[in-house]
């Protein structure tokens, strides 16, 4: 059968079609679609889910290995920093059931967060990790790392980069179906001497046994051929590409005008074990040698090492020799460049061709001057969050309670977190200062105030977030006693990775799972001042905020909750419906500057609301000083301020805006 | 036959859905096809592009080199321009004329206009006025492909094929606005060539 895959979608299909019975976690661009496409398939005798923070998924997937089952793991590559105190233990005791772990990596960052290259990991794991390069590959590769796994008896890592993640190609596919995870009872053994880290005796000859796999697991690629090597022409040169750029490299040759037979390639599955055998090959075989890699030059130093070791004295174009970019996507003009350096000594550099093929990447003054200039009137387009988006009035209500309290913005530390929520960063709001990883927000912002902030400290943080990462932090503020304002945005979605499930979505949402109340678990941390409001009420939320900046002391938590617009509007029809009286406008654009609302716009001289853009969330008739814009509340929807009957409703009795004591003191 | 295409456009246009129809005519005509979805935020109002290559010779690499583009095809006029590096000399350009202008620095429309004529082949379709006449403003997308039909390479059945395919889960209504709108959007850039 023949479908339209994405990589991510082959990950998870490959999985299937190795009979795994265990998937488990965290949302994360370029990772989540390997996850959610499963959890869209109806798959009895499997268990797949969302979990918490990628940590508590690898743990599930390593406990079920342990057990015998084989697991597939799913987190992007800051999910692996998170799970990676229990992922280098779990590779130390080693895996009865094969448990792979698939991490993506976003060179060239377009999701944010580091361009961290996976890699690193693999190689202080001594852990296996493979590099599909391709669609196709992807799918066939994740069936291969379930194999590699029970066959070593460790943990695998399979890795994917984003233009291979994301990227949609035809693939011929097996029935997974079929493939049904093995029967059998469970695996149960007692082996302290495997399954804990009690003691110098236990960890050091765990330490040996996990080595002792990497060994194998170089072993096994070797004599399974998954490191296919091309000779060319004796002499020649011989190019090394792991990952991606494996999949552009016969289009470069092609576009570089050299011939397929000329050149010796080897087309790595993974730098870690690092094929040894098939390089010697090639220095064995080549003068120079081309190293195609994206991010670090993981691959390179080795084969570097290598050619100390083998005595291979040509040359070795790569990253280290300046040639090729440590940052940034491989597209084919980088392998274009690549290859007119590596093929220079043979004096191909002045044939006219080789001219021809230098990548225009390099070249940016060389473009048309017509073809410059036209591009730069492409103006950026600032991403920012959605029409009615909750969090807009989130954003709106503290930006006026600052000011309200007596503060200016530029005085006030506002930190923020992973997610939708840190859109607050951009225009028009400009309010938040920072974002480093899930859940800092909160103990990154107690860190000014031990610094000696003599302003309130506020920390912004998301539901899906603060379940992630976000309550250790509050609760070091409550038992340090630190002053701390933390404003949680609760739109019951992780919603920047396309709107997955999280403890706290609706529990007609959770497929069978339970629904953690925010409205609950806060208090129970603790807290000195707790409220919930409705963003979408301006004015009481700007009203509560005021309060809780001007109290000096205490932990006071502000659950602004509302669910997302986009689900929302899924579901139902718009919350309101909103109204100008172009009498009344006196074009000031204050709806405009502060909402930066997309259905708003300006033409003609007057401001328009766009119907099909707008959700009536009504924050712009909140700031519009003469009335002229107008929202009333379309029936079937709930009431601004009233969450009956969503799906955020919380289970206990707690009015909205209404305050929630403690256990100390009042709300203010 | 082979052709590399930019899909350019501002999150929540329905771009994706375009690839979609695409790949499934790819696909359907047993071509080899790549596509790299979105880099860059959907549904927040941002860039949004996509690369999309189909052949019937295989296929290797994801992403469409600068300079070698066969057609850019855009849902909104300034958007068309910041691909202009990835299009060869004598490629085509179909955009959909009206702006979103969710930014304070939007460049002056005509200058963007004038820009797109100076180009040797191009089609610009108000796909708003047209999507109207097809019965509903979300089928503009599918207007603006209905345009680019004479650079795409692919016989308009097959392309019908691809929409009724993309979708076969909404309600019928939909897909015939959208049947409806692609034809109008066929006959407009006829018109306009």
């Amino acid at each position: 059968m023949k479908r339209i895959l994405t990589g991510n979608e082959a990950v998870g299909l490959g999985a299937l079609r190795a009979g795994v019975r265990v998937v488990t976690g965290y949302p994360g661009t370029p990772s989540t679609e390997a996850l959610a496409s499963l959890l869209a398939r109806d798959l009895p005798g499997r268990h797949v889910e969302w979990s918490t923070n990628e940590k508590v998924a690898f743990e599930i997937a390593a406990g079920a290995a342990w057990a015998g089952r084989r697991a597939l793991v799913t987190m992007k590559m800051s999910g692996l920093n998170v799970a990676y105190d229990a992922v280098v233990s779990i590779a130390y005791s080693g895996t009865n059931g094969g448990l792979v772990v698939y991490v993506a990596d976003d060179p060239g960052v377009s999701a944010g967060m580091p361009e961290q290259d996976t890699r690193g990991f693999a190689l202080m794991t001594d852990a296996p990790m493979l590099e599909p390069s391709s669609i196709e590959e992807a799918y066939r590769l994740a069936q291969v790392a379930f194999e590699l796994s029970e066959a070593i008896g460790g943990l695998v890592f399979l890795r994917l980069t984003t233009a291979v993640a994301l990227t949609y190609a035809i693939v011929g596919l097996e029935d997974s179906a079929a493939a049904l995870p093995p029967a059998g009872d469970v695996l149960l053994e007692r082996n302290i001497a495997r399954y804990t880290k009690a003691g110098a005796a236990i960890c050091l000859n765990q330490h040996q046994a996990l080595l002792a796999r990497l060994e194998a697991a170089g072993r096994f690629l070797h004599e399974r051929g998954l490191h296919p090597l091309r000779l060319g022409k004796k002499g020649g040169l011989g190019i090394a590409v792991v990952g991606a750029p494996a999949a552009y490299l016969d289009e470069a040759l092609a576009t570089a005008g050299i011939a397929g037979s000329e050149v010796s390639v080897l087309h790595a599955a993974s730098t870690i074990p690092f094929p040894t055998e098939e390089v010697g090959e090639l220095f064995a075989h080549c003068d120079s040698i081309l190293v195609l890699e994206e991010l670090e030059a993981h691959f390179e130093r080795q084969l570097l090492v290598d050619a100390q070791r083998l005595g291979f004295a040509g040359r070795v174009v790569g990253k280290l020799d300046g040639t090729l970019s440590r940052s940034g996507e491989y597209g084919a003009a980088e392998l274009l460049r690549g290859l007119t350096k590596a093929v220079e000594p043979l004096g191909r550099s002045s044939s006219a061709r080789a001219q021809g093929c230098l990548p225009s990447a390099s070249s940016l003054g060389e473009r048309p001057k017509a073809v410059l200039q036209a591009e730069q009137l492409a103006a950026a387009r600032p991403i920012t969050v959605c029409s009615g988006c909750p969090h807009r009035g989130t954003y709106m209500a503290i930006e006026a309670a600052i000011k309200k309290a007596g503060y200016k913005k530029d005085e006030v530390m506002v930190t923020g977190d992973i997610g939708c929520t840190i859109l607050g960063m951009n225009p028009p709001f400009d309010l938040l200062w920072n974002e480093v990883s899930m859940g800092s927000s909160v103990s990154l912002a107690q860190g000014y105030v031990h610094a000696g902030m003599k302003t309130p400290v506020i920390a912004t943080i998301g539901d899906s977030t603060f379940f992630h990462g976000g309550i250790p932090g509050v609760l070091n503020a409550v038992q340090h006693r630190v002053p701390l304002v933390v404003v949680v945005m609760d739109n019951g979605w992780t919603g920047m990775t396309g709107m997955q499930v999280n403890p706290g979505t609706a529990e007609t949402e959770q497929k069978g799972g339970r629904r953690i109340d925010l409205a609950e678990l806060i208090p129970a941390l603790g807290v000195d001042r707790f409220a919930i409001v409705d963003p979408y009420d301006l004015a009481e939320t700007t009203a509560i905020l005021t309060e809780f900046l001007k109290v000096p002391s205490g932990v006071r938590v502000l659950l602004a909750r509302r669910e997302c617009a986009i689900q929302a509007r899924r579901r139902g029809p718009a919350a309101g419906t909103v109204q100008l009286d172009a009498a009344k406008c006196v074009l000031c654009k204050q709806c405009l500057r502060t909402t930066g609302c997309p259905a708003l716009s300006l033409s003609d001289g007057a401001v328009h609301v766009d119907p099909a853009l707008c959700n009536g969330c009504g924050l712009c008739a909140a700031v519009c000083p003469t009335h002229a814009l107008g929202c009333s509340p379309n029936a079937g929807c709930e009431a601004a301020g009233d969450c009956s009957g969503s799906p955020l409703q919380s289970r206990g009795s707690k009015p909205v805006g209404g305050g929630f004591d403690g256990g100390r003191g009042g709300r203010s | 036959m082979k052709r590399d295409i930019i899909l350019a456009g501002v999150g929540g246009q329905g771009l994706l859905s375009i690839a979609a129809v695409l790949g499934d005519a790819a696909l359907g005509l047993g071509l080899h096809l790549r596509q790299c979805e979105v880099h860059g935020m959907a549904q927040r109002g941002g860039v949004v592009q996509s690369h999309i290559r189909y052949s019937d010779v295989p296929l290797y690499s994801d992403l469409v080199r600068e300079g070698t583009a066969d057609l850019i095809l855009s849902l909104e006029p300034m958007e068309s321009l910041r691909y202009l590096p990835f299009l060869r000399p004598d490629g085509a350009l179909v955009t959909n004329s009206v702006p979103v202008k969710n930014i304070p620095d939007y460049p002056d429309l005509d200058c963007i206009l004038g820009e797109i004529r100076r180009l040797p082949r191009h089609r610009i379709v108000d796909a708003a006025v047209v999507a109207e006449q097809a019965g509903s403003p979300q089928c503009a997308n599918l207007v603006v492909l209905g345009a680019a039909t004479p650079f795409l390479g692919l016989a308009e059945d097959s392309l019908e094929a691809g929409i009724r395919s993309v979708f076969a889960g909404k309600d019928p209504r939909i897909v015939e606005t959208n049947l409806r709108g692609f034809h109008l959007g066929v006959e407009a850039a006829r018109r306009a060539s």
